[in-house]
């Protein structure tokens, strides 16, 4: 899908520190890796003013409280319960508030019904994350969790893109935020053990990680009239799965085919931000083959040294990093973010620069 | 582009069995679905019955695990069978065309997770299947249903508590009726399991008596399962493959509450808001409408939320458009009632009749609605409501329009 909207904000929470557009630029840098990917505790506070009623939230919901606020800022936005008119949010995950369902499977399996807490199950629905910011933040648009693997992302900016193009809203909040949990890892160490033993390509993933990416889209028109500082403009965002042909294949067909559609084509890429989940090999080597001699040059940028695989944040941290990328880079070239998953899912989005778009050296 | 959008395809299972007539014959005589819970031990709970599904084919899926895969990827294949062979799209058709795939779900397959962690408990940390994790991802039903039809894509999974049903039509109807998409199967569906039967118990949701929507002495809402599927496409498309249409998707609209996590806005301003968005996007007038599904769960702040909201919308008709909510006989779906709950709309509309609110005998006042306690002909019927709000605040609301309007 493509649509006209530009990217004005920028929020990350991640294993590697809590920021914005600085935040998000870090993530590229390979020489600096955490070591581990966990999101260091931080005052909610520090980022809403009605924090306390978010004190009993999910780990991923604080995490998206924060991460959207920093977006939201970013943007030149007001803050707070009455803040937002004619937005929408969109929040992507793939496991949602996984330590809560666990600790309620605990409660009534060990304790009984009786001792189960009701704030458990409430904030452990997979839509609680987006409810709470929708509380926070003061949005009555549309409120949308969508659940999928990591190329949830590219999904979630798709139906940002849909809303803007029916005119429903004029911005949208989009975010994926995820927590890390044992159960999950436990689960997953199991399976990729068997994955390997079976040499299966892609069978080899970085381990889970956690945090939350927020970035805030508006349109064109909607960003210039209040004279929004970042505009980075998504050029195209795409999500396909072609289970008759290898990963690899499918990669190459689909850069190809969006590539040749943009102006330059791939002559102007300035980077791809590769994948962080299972098939990431062949899905990066089929998008250098399609960008063909030029691959060369291109920037390659891996987040999973910093950030692990953070599943269903994962492409909004990968989006997060390639406008942050673009907003502080060389005055053109496009960016391009390519994600993909277990069940053969791949994405690629592709985010640009444009005459009018603000650069680092003019905010 | 805004192109009429009709649905040529509709599945339903249910505790009333699998299949739409089924169903409808069922609902529509008022039968209750609701019976003790087989699944799991109701014992420490007040309440022991919900709309739990019986007799669920599970075999025919033997070639793709088929006996591992969750229960909620059962119910949403039967769901999909129904939908697509009465859409009289073929399997090497509907590859081809490569439809939209949206789902709607609360928790996906949460009972694989819950068997998981018990396994877990009983048997060591690594001990129990690690797929049972994979499975009970909320996207994973979705893929296996890719799969089974050898279908391209990635499925679309909204996960908006009780609402994602209906805002998986909604969706698919905005991608068919934007050109995005040539054809899209769409629905919702949710199995029981015993995490959210111990957390609506929890929050003390359940009703240990019969769920009573909109009646004075109502108490709380039942559980149920189920999935409920359509294929939607542009009215062209399918006139010119010669399709039955079955009915016509004219208008959805989505709000949020942001008010609570579990507890509605008291006043209704949001799905009101729902309610009024989608009939402007249908082009139709309060006035027109001949039939509202209401969400109707039976506990006492979402039947009065609702109730102000239809009657806020509908003015001075508030008190006298039909309503009813069809969860008295099957239970509350979840993710599953948006869509369920749409099909029957769109039977009523095609059978010109009403099905009943049951276990409504006294209507509550302070809801000021005209329950439809035994249904009812309405010969004239040609545009009806379908709405579902749930947890996060999140309303949506689809209007449809009987078949015989489309040209």
């Amino acid at each position: 899908m493509t649509g006209r909207a530009v990217v004005t904000g920028i929020g990350c929470v991640s294993p590697a520190g809590i920021g914005g557009k600085d935040v998000a630029l870090a993530l590229s840098d390979p020489s600096r890796t955490v070591p581990e990917f966990r999101v260091p505790d931080f005052p909610l506070e520090d980022h809403i003013g009605n924090a306390r009623l978010f004190r009993r939230v999910a780990p991923a919901t604080r995490f998206a409280l924060a991460a959207v606020s920093l977006a939201v800022r970013d943007a030149g936005l007001p803050i707070g319960p009455d803040g937002l008119s004619r937005t929408a949010v969109v929040v992507g995950a793939t496991h949602g508030a996984i330590n809560f369902s666990t600790q309620f499977f605990r409660e009534y399996l060990q304790d009984g019904p009786e001792g189960a807490s009701p704030m458990l199950f409430s904030e452990s629905v997979l839509n609680a994350t987006a409810g709470n910011v929708a509380i926070a933040f003061g949005v009555r648009g549309p409120v949308h969790t969508l659940i999928g693997e990591e190329t949830v992302g590219a999904q979630v900016l798709s139906t940002a893109l849909s809303l803007l193009r029916c005119g429903i809203v004029d911005r949208c909040i989009v975010a994926g935020a995820e927590e890390r949990g044992a159960i999950i890892e436990n689960a997953y160490r199991q399976m990729d053990r068997a994955t390997r033993r079976s040499g299966v390509d892609g069978g080899n993933p970085p381990q889970q990680g956690e945090g939350a990416a927020a970035l805030v889209i508006e349109s064109p028109e909607a960003a210039e009239r209040r004279g929004a500082v970042l505009r980075v403009p998504v050029l195209f965002c795409r999500c396909a799965r072609d289970p008759r042909r290898p990963v690899e294949t499918t990669v190459t067909g689909m850069v190809g085919r969006e590539l040749a559609t943009l102006q330059e084509g791939a002559g102007d890429v300035s980077h791809i931000v590769l994948p962080t989940g299972r098939n990431r090999e062949p899905a990066t080597r089929g998008a250098l083959r399609a960008m063909g001699n030029r691959a060369g040059g291109i920037r390659r940028i891996d987040i999973t040294p910093r950030i692990g695989n953070p599943f269903g944040a994962a492409s909004m941290f990968q989006m997060a990093v390639s406008t942050a990328s673009l907003a502080s880079g060389p005055a053109s070239g496009k960016g391009l973010v390519l994600s993909s998953g277990v069940e053969g899912s791949i994405s690629l989005a592709c985010f640009g620069t444009a005459p009018g778009a603000c650069r680092e050296g003019d905010r | 582009m805004r192109r009429p959008v009709v649905i040529t395809g509709m599945g339903i299972v249910t505790a009333q069995g699998a299949g739409k007539e089924t169903n409808w014959t069922k609902i529509v005589s008022g039968e209750t679905a609701l019976r003790p819970v087989t699944l799991f031990d109701t014992s420490r709970y007040r309440t022991h019955v919900a709309g739990e599904v019986r007799d669920l084919p599970m075999k025919k899926w033997e070639r793709f695990r088929g006996s591992r895969l969750d229960r909620a990827s059962h119910l949403l294949r039967v769901a999909c069978e129904e939908a697509v062979g009465e859409s009289g799209w073929t399997r090497d058709a509907l590859v081809s065309a490569a439809p939209a795939v949206v789902f709607g779900t609360t928790l996906g397959g949460m009972g694989s997770g819950e068997r998981y962690y018990r396994d877990s408990l009983r048997k060591g940390p690594g001990r129990s299947l690690p797929s049972l994790v994979y499975d009970h991802l909320a996207h994973s039903q979705g893929f296996h249903v890719l799969e089974e039809f050898s279908l391209p894509g990635v499925p679309v999974v909204y996960s908006n508590a009780c609402a994602s049903g209906a805002n998986a039509i909604g969706h698919a109807f905005r991608a068919v009726r934007s050109g995005e998409a040539e054809v899209a199967i769409c629905g919702g569906y949710d199995p029981l399991c015993e995490f959210v039967f111990a957390g609506f118990h929890s929050l003390q949701a359940l009703t240990p008596e019969l769920c009573r929507p909109f009646d004075r002495d109502r108490s709380g809402m039942a559980l149920g399962e189920g999935a409920g599927v359509l294929i939607l496409e542009p009215e062209e498309g399918a006139l010119l493959r010669g399709a039955r249409i079955v009915g016509e998707v004219s208008g959805y609209g989505e709000t949020t509450d942001a008010f609570h996590m579990t507890r509605p806005d008291p006043e209704g301003k949001g799905a009101a808001a729902a309610m009024q968005l989608a009939l402007d996007e249908a082009d139709a007038d309060p006035a027109e409408v001949g039939y509202i599904n209401a969400h109707g769960t039976g506990t006492p702040f979402n039947d009065i939320m609702e109730s102000a909201a239809i009657r806020s919308v509908m003015g001075a008709r508030g008190g006298r458009v039909p309503v009813s909510s069809t969860k008295s006989m099957i239970g509350h779906l979840l993710g599953g009632a948006g869509a369920v709950e749409a099909i029957l709309t769109v039977m009523a509309l095609s059978h010109r009749r009403i099905p009943p609110n049951a276990n409504c005998p006294n209507p509550d006042p302070a809801c000021g609605l005209r329950i439809v306690t035994a249904a009812e002909d309405a010969p004239t019927l040609e545009v009806a409501l379908s709405n579902s709000f749930g947890f996060g605040g999140a309303n949506a609301a689809l209007v449809f329009r009987a078949a015989g309007r489309v040209s």
